[in-house]
């Protein structure tokens, strides 16, 4: 079946701006689209110049790439950096079949802009549920791919969304059981106010979670339907097998907080994959927006070690 | 965007985090008996000087001054009497604007400063126009910020509020009254910073000036309200208009060194236009932050150190020093 009847370009696409947003501490110095072989267009924008360039993931498509925005004006003045709008979200376009959204899709989209964007390889941040992309391309593509920061990474469905997911329609929802289609088709806005709020517990988060929820509003539940059902993860076996190959330098991030979800696979991704672990004592779920400085200072140290590791790699190899 | 109520639980609030930047100099000088504490940071040129402002709350207001103004200038703090490190006397007299400008000189001599930059917020403007005009060879420049200029009506509520009534009229102003002080000291707290930070996102700052009144006690700061209100005015708008206001306005006028107002258009306790009138009496700068209340130092700290930083460089320069880190 063709995806390319049913995409129209988003209200948000042609806005271009959100308006919780109204002013970035930095621009970026070159923003495009690449169409993958299905026609879906996704956004992306470049901040910086220099040959060692970053790319900040898609998350899932309940938010769109500004969830990066308190790395983005930092990590931009140390290194290049790539942001990606994820398919269903941002500027990208909102395809409604689930195989738009599958995991290889978004492989492809990155390659895209990598390829369009001259970059040979880089260095890929990952968030939550979109850790099985970071973890494709390591294994698929390890040419293009110098080393990876896993941010809370879940590279399996945990059993409880699956249970809820799963559990049909209800008389009402609360607390995780709205993670439910039925309930993102009827009251998507009282899905994403409660994930804000729930994700974003600590006082003082007012103003993230007034950006979760206006970029949530920027899609809607029967976009983030197909753009859940349609990404597929790993299981437990086959993710922590798959991360024991690559050969990257790798960090994961836990935190330390209260947790979102019960398990994380935190530890034996770290383990697998022979990546350092890092916790964020007391902090959390979501580091990079409400303690912007202690997650930029910590990825900031891993991508100049993998720059320096390269560099000294390099040297050695001249010297031999 | 309508407010958001968090549905979850609320994690309770951490304790005001550590200072970012320790001090390279602390000391506590004693002026009539009453000791004050102080600090100095950076080892630049010139000297600022972050003036206390109502003893409601102490030195900890200009932390998100500190650590960048210590790295291009020499910063002095101090507690003003009555809260953070320094006495809290219980006479009324002792709080008198020009015992916080002779603190001021005191901390000045003790640290061997010749002469700096004063920066003012709210009722520190009354001092900081003392220490200008009677010891303008110590002053190199003024900056006011949410100044307490209270030269003509529209007042807002506090100044015609009957502070020592023991049963004031019903209404938003009843609160700024000794007896409800006493009865709960921290709702006048979280009243008066919610005041002073009308904008959104501003928990934070609200949550430190609770913090700092807690600090010390409502018996001490009625004792500052109680200056004000001798020979037998009412309200603050009764102390002041008996002369007052020509005095203030004539003082400012005697003010030689370059001069520098911050004021936010929102600001419900020190009005624009007592901003204005300062501004045109002294002959100085006026810089509005649009959309902001009493606390654009603390509510946009990058603006304001951007702005503060080039004003104390202009205030060295034009007076021959050159400015900058050592």
């Amino acid at each position: 079946m063709s995806a390319k009847a049913d995409i129209a370009p988003h209200p948000a696409t042609l806005r271009g701006r959100c308006e919780v947003e109204p002013t970035r501490a930095r621009y970026p110095d070159e923003e495009g689209f690449v169409a993958g072989d299905d026609g879906v267009r996704v956004f992306y924008e470049v901040y910086g110049e220099g040959p060692d360039t970053i790319c900040l993931l898609p998350p899932w498509a309940l938010m769109s790439s500004r969830s990066w925005r308190g790395q983005i004006h930092y990590l931009s003045r140390h290194f290049r950096l790539i942001a990606i709008d994820p398919r269903g979200n941002g500027r990208s376009d909102r395809p409604r079949h689930p195989a738009a959204y599958s995991r290889a899709a978004h492989v492809a989209d990155v390659l895209a802009v990598l390829d369009a964007t001259d970059t040979p390889s880089a260095m890929l941040a990952s968030v939550s549920p979109r850790a099985p992309l970071a973890l494709a391309l390591a294994v698929e593509h390890p040419e293009r791919v110098r080393a990876i920061a896993f941010i809370t990474p879940q590279l399996w469905p945990e059993e409880s969304f699956v249970r809820e997911f799963t559990a049909g329609r209800r008389e009402r929802y609360e607390g995780y059981s709205r993670f439910n289609p039925s309930h993102w088709k009827r009251d998507y806005e009282g899905f994403v106010r409660w994930f804000a709020t729930t994700v974003l517990p600590h006082p003082h988060s007012t103003r993230q979670i007034e950006e979760i929820v206006a970029h949530a509003l920027e899609t809607d539940g029967e976009t983030l339907i197909p753009a859940t059902i349609g990404f597929d993860m790993y299981d437990r076996e086959e993710g922590l097998a798959l991360a024991a190959e690559i050969r990257c330098p790798v960090l994961v991030t836990r935190n330390g907080g209260e947790a979102f979800w019960p398990k994380q696979c935190s530890g034996p991704l770290a383990e697998a994959s022979g990546g350092r672990l890092h916790v964020f004592d007391g902090l959390g779920p979501v580091v990079g927006a409400r303690w912007p400085v202690a997650m930029n200072l910590v990825l900031r140290e891993f991508f100049e070690s993998v720059r320096a590791g390269d560099a000294a790699g390099a040297a050695a190899r001249v010297t031999q | 965007m309508t407010a958001i109520e968090p549905a979850y639980p609320i994690i309770r609030p951490e304790p005001e985090p550590p200072p970012l930047r320790q001090p390279e100099d602390r000391g506590r000088v004693t002026v009539d008996g009453v000791e004050v504490a102080y600090e100095a940071h950076g080892t630049g040129t010139p000297t600022v000087l972050l003036l206390p402002t109502w003893s409601l709350v102490h030195s900890r207001i200009w932390k998100a001054q500190l650590p960048y103004l210590a790295r291009h200038f020499r910063v002095l703090t101090f507690d003003g009497r009555g809260n953070g490190g320094s006495d809290r006397p219980a006479e009324p007299e002792a709080y008198r604007p020009d015992r916080f400008a002779a603190d001021a000189i005191a901390v000045m001599d003790a640290t061997a400063t010749d002469r700096a930059v004063t920066v003012a917020l709210s009722q520190g403007t009354l001092w900081a126009l003392l220490l200008a005009t009677a010891a303008p060879e110590r002053v190199l420049g003024s900056c006011f910020v949410g100044p307490f200029f209270p030269v003509g009506p529209p007042y807002p509520g506090f100044m015609t509020a009957r502070f020592d009534d023991p049963d004031p009229p019903a209404g938003r102003w009843a609160i700024y009254n000794r007896r409800r002080w006493q009865r709960d000291w921290r709702a006048f707290a979280q009243f008066w910073g919610e005041l002073a930070l009308p904008e959104r996102h501003s928990s934070r700052q609200v949550e430190s000036t609770v913090a700092y009144a807690l600090d010390t006690e409502p018996e001490t700061i009625a004792s500052t309200i109680a200056w004000s209100l001798q020979n037998g005015a009412g309200t603050l708008a009764e102390a002041i208009e008996a002369g007052g206001q020509e005095a203030l306005t004539a003082l400012a006028g005697q003010v030689s060194c370059p001069v520098e107002v911050v004021c936010g258009d929102r600001d419900e306790i020190t009005p624009l236009a007592w901003a204005q009138a300062l501004a045109r009496a002294s002959d100085g700068e006026l810089t509005v932050f649009e959309g902001y209340g009493h606390a654009p130092h603390a509510r946009h700290p990058v603006r304001f150190n951007l702005l503060l930083r080039r004003f104390v460089e202009r205030c060295a320069s034009s007076n021959g020093d050159a400015a900058g880190s050592v």
